[in-house]
């Protein structure tokens, strides 16, 4: 089957920081990729390349058959090429001037240009889905953040993107939030969408990816299935890595 | 003594001065704003060279005292017309430009200097997160300004463009050097026959305080609706 994602060659640099030192991955059509690593290993900014939000130095971005040059792009290449995505926010950024039906509304009035009665059908029944059905009138601040972020989610999923990108989409939700979040995630991923998704949630990785991407220092260092990556890793790094997060009380230097 | 036949007769006079120095200030703030949103926008993107050419403006016209620009603009502008008409071979007649003109240009270029860096804090305080969630969407940069991140930095604004809107109904005043027959220039005007000053002060501070508490409501009422969203927004 032919990639739906293919990056190739990224770098990118803030300032004198080489943050991604050539990063090549490609994705098939419903694919769950998960990206772990520590912070700082530039899995954050990997997926603010693909939608452009943080425009590589260097490489390529296609998505669906349509390539971006990180280097020499125009406008109008990186709207549409955002159109072929979504994301999902670690802070949720739901438009706090919009309640939260009109926050999934928004994609499909402005960008796909939806009547406004189409968009709030099809808006109401997303929301139903991911459990809000009785919060479409409020606005953003007036809700949990688990609830935020299911918002967040069924924003993302209304647009029917060719990708959803996941930027550590529980790493700000109060502890006993994060299972509905995760619950709703898992949801999405058994529709067969694809999905990029960074998180440090081992479990949910196991649980949920097709494969699972190592990085640390700006490049991949491991990839594969999750029972190899998870439960037997290769290179030594991925080993400590997984040591940490699993045991956080474990030092790995001596002393 | 306190002259209270004087007062009951030159009320009307002053109340028909209201409109003059309304309409000024309406004037000076609808342009000077739009022009003050304009600036922002352009210096907070960073536009070359007339970002540079703002930044210079906004310092000047912070500068420069109030008074000074009105008479630059009452008193230079006009050779600058007249020389500019003959130059094309035309004669302008600056009689036919009535003095309020100058000085609502003169109170307008000052708003756009003072309120586009209230317009540019606002636009800071909006979160990045914001214009993000509009690229990630698909939305273009206008769509995300107008639709999202202009709408919030509003809510941010108002209460700051209702404090400068009150500096400008008292900023009007000075028009009287200009010879613009607002509130201040007629009480002058009407006082100065019989030397009834402390009267006719005293009726215009009245004005003003009345003119600044209706407007106060006014821009309140502007806010409490344009932060609707924030509603039940819990203290974080």
């Amino acid at each position: 089957m032919a990639n739906i994602v293919e990056l190739k060659n990224i770098h990118k640099s803030f300032g004198e920081n080489h943050i991604l030192k050539g990063v090549d991955m490609n994705i098939k059509k419903g694919e769950v990729v998960v990206i772990l690593g520590p912070s700082g290993s530039g899995k954050t900014t990997l997926l603010r390349t693909i939608n452009f939000l943080d425009s590589a130095d260097e490489g390529s971005v296609t998505i669906h058959d349509f390539t971006v040059d990180c280097k020499k792009h125009t406008k109008s290449q990186v709207i549409e090429l955002r159109r072929k995505t979504a994301m999902v926010f670690q802070n949720y950024n739901l438009f706090q001037n919009k309640t939260i039906l009109e926050n999934v509304m928004e994609g499909l009035v402005t960008v796909k240009k939806y009547k406004k009665s189409d968009a709030e059908k099809v808006s109401r029944e997303i929301l139903g889905k991911v459990g809000l059905a009785e919060r479409c009138d409020f606005y953003p601040s007036q809700l949990s953040g688990g609830q935020q972020q299911r918002a967040g989610i069924a924003r993302a999923l209304i647009l029917d993107p060719d990708v959803i990108l996941f930027d550590e989409p529980t790493s700000a939700l109060d502890p006993e939030l994060v299972g509905e979040v995760l619950n709703t995630i898992k949801a999405v991923a058994q529709t067969g969408i694809t999905m990029i998704v960074v998180t440090h949630e081992i479990a949910f990785a196991r649980e949920v990816a097709s494969r699972v991407v190592f990085m640390e220092g700006g490049v991949v260092v491991e990839e594969g299935i999750p029972e190899e990556i998870l439960v037997n890793p290769k290179e030594p790094r991925t080993q400590q890595f997984l040591k940490r997060i699993t045991n956080p009380n474990a030092s790995d230097e001596p002393g | 003594m306190i002259n209270f036949g004087f007062i009951v007769q030159s009320v009307p006079a002053l109340i028909k001065a209201i409109p003059v120095t309304l309409l000024m200030a309406f004037a000076a703030a609808a342009a000077g704003w739009l022009l003050g949103l304009g600036i922002a926008l352009i210096r907070k993107n960073k536009v070359p060279v007339i970002s540079q050419i703002c930044a210079v403006f906004v310092s000047f016209m912070r500068g420069v005292p109030m008074i000074i620009l009105l008479y630059i603009s009452y008193y230079a502008l006009p050779v600058v017309v007249y020389n500019y008409g003959m130059s094309i071979g035309r004669e302008i007649d600056l009689n036919a430009i009535p003095a309020v003109l100058y000085a609502v240009l003169a109170l307008m270029l000052d708003q756009a200097a003072y309120s586009s860096e209230i317009f540019r804090s606002a636009l800071s305080a909006v979160d990045e997160g914001q214009m993000e969630a509009c690229y990630s969407v698909g939305m273009t940069k206008s769509q995300a300004l107008i639709r999202i991140v202009l709408p919030q930095a509003m809510a941010i604004a108002v209460p700051n463009l209702s404090g400068l809107f009150l500096g400008l109904v008292k900023g009007t005043s000075l028009a009287y050097y200009v010879g613009v027959y607002e509130i201040t220039a007629t009480a002058n005007l009407l006082a100065m026959p019989a030397l009834n000053f402390i009267e006719a002060y005293v009726m215009t501070t009245i004005i003003y305080e009345i003119i600044s508490f209706i407007f106060n409501k006014l821009f309140r009422g502007c806010e409490n609706r344009l932060k609707r969203f924030r509603a039940g927004a819990s203290a974080a």
